[in-house]
């Protein structure tokens, strides 16, 4: 079989066939003719059918690639699209493409509407088409909407306790249009499902039953041609208008294609959070609205409501009031004026809100906040994963967050560096080194020591290791350089640090008996001192959790410790995620902790 | 027999009532179950009060605490420790404590010190120190909540979210 027969044999298939005196163009009026579709003449103005159901099309295809990924629900929703944004190959552009094509389906359904309206491309016997475009355009605003919030993020979420809010204030229903599309009396899980279901299942079917009502009853009544070259003969579209299209196809795929390129995609905001302000922006085709609500005050909800209806009901009406077959636009300025006028105010508000907002020094300091912390939310995200509890949590993936917060509520006011009300020494990083323990022995009631606490002043307090001076023998109460340097190894030691030098330590532990600190102390496990606390094992984790517990404890600091017991406050767990934090501080730099992000 | 007028009507009339059943048949289930969340309470949070915090954390500014829920469901999960959204506390003469929820659309309420004013920034309204409306969209003034102290000095708030966009305040 020749390529022409395989067409031919296909045709006789599949194109549809004109019924006698059906008036559809292209027909001869005979049964078996095949319907060719015309155009009156090869022209780029009969190209924005085609460049819109190429951009369904990849609202389809790039749609179906993000559900591939998507999870609906409070939890999964943020991650799922912060996972395939951040961390699947191309998803970035795949998802700008989806977004930013949303926005190309709206300019290009406006032109084409706009075009119609010129043209006069309403009038008899065409007005169901124009009806079938006018709904057709509500419906991407619908896909808008409905897509916007389920990315979950603050930009989302926000935008859509707006449009609910609007939608709430309908008189006698609004109540019950709320609930139903929240999926019960709040946000949650049910409102991400059904604006899912609407988004991928309803909308999609009955955008496509509409485009292909609206394409099969345009075809029956053909193009319309030029006002000035009415009832010109009609030509094949294949291929002199085919080949337009196909050329304006690629190239608003192409401008489409580089502006995501060019722009990195499209944002992902910081989670969804109901107790986080975060400044409220519509998606850019609704801003006129936003504007105007802004203008309006407190009849906002009226405007908000009556304003769209209004303009939809005019846009519907057109092919009723404008009946006369007249298609010349300068005929028609009394029809074409208002739509003129109404597409010169929604340009102008769309400018003056985004203007207000460019002036706006505080919301641009907000909206560069925002964008830092989605940032630092996301990277969290990508390096350790959502938890399952959901993005809210996402800080508790930090290293040590937990830890971290406990001492920042608990214990920073009386021992970090920076408080004014501190109380008790300074624990940071490098408490517990051998400089750190040697800086305590040589003046334990110094300022980053004892020195905040009242039994620091006191006679009770410990004594200042005393360094024998130079020609001095050294005594019982005078220590050499090199004598401080192993009783300090052996109190490094106790905490179980890898790297105490063992024979040091020996000699340590044999001066300590020697020199008196075990006359007060006590390095037996389980032993409290004389006088003084039991320093087996300090610092090491164990000890802190043990500490921290109960500090008066008589194997710790007894009466004389002026630290409050959190045995009852805090549980064993916390107490351990604390004792490991200070652990990790011993060996920790600066930059470590500045390493593990702010809380 | 096959062109019998009587014949032709009803089997029209059949056709287009054996369909719309069979659509009906279909629809009406599915409906129903879809319709069926919007008469449910699908997100339960705590009516009881909630921990938010202690007295010593209170001053005469006001100052923003976390609501947190200590379970809520959400349909088919529960979850733990849930933020539900945020109050505004101070101590003058009395405890006082606003929602942060915008009472206009639902936006969150900042408070600025140095304007000793409230502000919502998706629709700049603002309300004075006292939580009484000033300016913007919001047709009422930030919504008051239940606080009480225990013996203890622990605060415990009643998280209550009202009916939004409306200038009386009823629960929403």
């Amino acid at each position: 079989m020749k390529v022409g027969g395989v067409g031919a044999w296909l045709r006789a298939r599949v194109r549809p066939v004109a019924r006698r005196g059906s008036g559809l163009s292209g027909s001869t009026g005979g049964n078996d003719e095949p319907v060719i579709s015309t155009v009156p003449r090869p022209s780029f103005a009969y190209v924005a059918g085609w460049v819109l159901v190429m951009l369904l099309g990849l609202q389809a295809v790039t749609g179906a690639a993000l559900a591939a990924f998507y999870s609906p629900s409070t939890t999964d929703a943020w991650a799922s699209v912060a996972y395939l944004q951040d961390q699947i190959s191309l998803g970035w552009l795949v998802r700008g493409l989806h977004f930013h094509g949303a926005s190309a389906l709206v300019i290009v359904t406006g032109l084409h509407l706009v075009q119609t309206a010129v043209w006069g491309a309403y009038k008899k016997p065409r007005e169901v088409v124009w009806w079938l475009g006018i709904v057709l355009l509500l419906l991407v605003l619908a896909f808008a909407i409905t897509g916007y919030v389920l990315r979950w993020d603050q930009a989302g979420y926000w935008a859509n306790q707006v449009e609910i809010g609007i939608a709430a204030g309908t008189p006698v229903v609004g109540g019950a249009i709320k609930q139903l599309a929240l999926g019960g009396n709040d946000y949650g899980n049910l409102t991400l499902t059904r604006f899912y279901a609407l988004h991928v299942a309803v909308l999609p079917s009955i955008v496509t039953l509409l485009v292909v009502m609206h394409v099969v009853v345009a075809r029956r009544h053909g193009a319309t041609a030029h006002w000035a070259h009415d009832g010109a003969a009609a030509v094949a579209r294949w291929p002199q208008q085919s080949f337009r299209n196909v050329i304006a196809m690629a190239l608003v795929f192409a401008v489409l294609l580089g502006y995501t390129v060019q722009t990195s995609g499209i944002d992902l905001a910081a989670p969804a959070d109901p107790t986080l302000a975060y400044d409220a922006r519509p998606l850019w085709y609704f801003r006129w609205l936003f504007g105007l609500r802004h203008l309006a005050g407190s009849a906002e909800q009226i405007v908000a409501m009556a304003v769209p209806g209004l303009l939809v009901g005019f846009f519907i009406a057109l092919p009723l009031i404008d009946k006369k077959p007249e298609r010349k636009p300068t005929a028609r300025l009394m029809f074409l004026g208002p739509l003129v006028g109404v597409l010169a105010i929604i340009a102008g508000l769309t400018v003056m809100s985004v203007m207000a907002d460019r002036g706006d020094e505080a919301l641009a300091k907000r909206e560069h906040e925002d964008a830092m912390r989605s940032g630092r939310l996301r990277a969290i995200a990508a390096k350790y994963g959502v938890p399952a509890t959901g993005p809210l949590h996402l800080k508790e993936q930090l290293p040590m967050y937990r830890a971290r917060t406990l001492w920042a509520t608990r214990c920073a006011d009386c021992h970090d560096a920076t408080s004014k009300e501190r109380a008790g020494p300074i624990i940071g990083v490098g408490y517990g080194t051998r400089a750190s323990i040697k800086a305590f022995l040589l003046k334990p009631s110094a300022d980053e020591f004892w020195g905040r606490t009242d039994f620091g002043k006191t006679e009770d307090a410990m004594k200042p290791v005393e360094l024998a001076q130079a020609g001095q023998e050294p005594d019982a109460t005078h220590f050499t350089a090199a004598e401080l340097d192993d009783v300090v190894e052996v109190l490094y030691a106790q905490s179980g640090a890898r790297d105490a030098d063992q024979t040091k330590s020996d000699r340590g532990k044999k001066l300590f008996g020697e020199k008196g600190c075990s006359d007060c102390h006590s390095l037996d496990e389980g032993v409290a001192g004389g006088s003084g606390p039991g320093l087996a094992r300090t610092r090491s984790r164990d000890w802190y959790t043990s500490y921290i517990g109960n500090p008066k404890a008589e194997i710790h600091m007894g009466t004389k410790s002026e630290m409050p017991a959190f045995a009852d406050e805090l549980s064993i767990v916390d107490r351990d995620l604390l004792a490991e934090y200070l652990v990790w501080l011993r060996t920790a730099t600066k930059a470590d902790l500045d390493r593990l992000g702010p809380l | 027999m096959a062109d019998d007028p009587d014949r032709r009507k009803f089997l029209k009339l059949a056709t287009c009532g054996v369909g719309v059943g069979l659509g009906a048949a279909i629809s009406v289930p599915a409906l129903s179950m879809v319709i069926d969340p919007a008469r449910k309470k699908t997100v339960t949070t705590p009516s009881e009060p909630i921990d938010v915090g202690d007295l010593g954390q209170i001053g005469v500014d006001w100052q923003r605490f976390d609501v947190i829920a200590p379970e809520i469901r959400d349909a088919w999960t529960s979850q733990q420790n849930v933020v539900l959204g945020a109050a505004w506390v101070r101590k003058r003469h009395s405890l006082e404590a606003v929602s942060a929820v915008c009472p206009h659309l639902g936006c969150a309420v900042a408070f600025q010190p140095e304007k000793k004013s409230f502000l919502c920034a998706c629709h700049e309204s603002v309300w004075g120190d006292d939580g009484a409306a000033k300016s913007g969209p919001a047709k009422r003034g930030l919504d008051p909540l239940p606080i009480e102290v225990t013996p203890e000095g622990r605060l415990r708030l009643t998280w209550v979210r009202y009916k939004l966009d409306t200038s009386k305040r009823e629960p929403g």
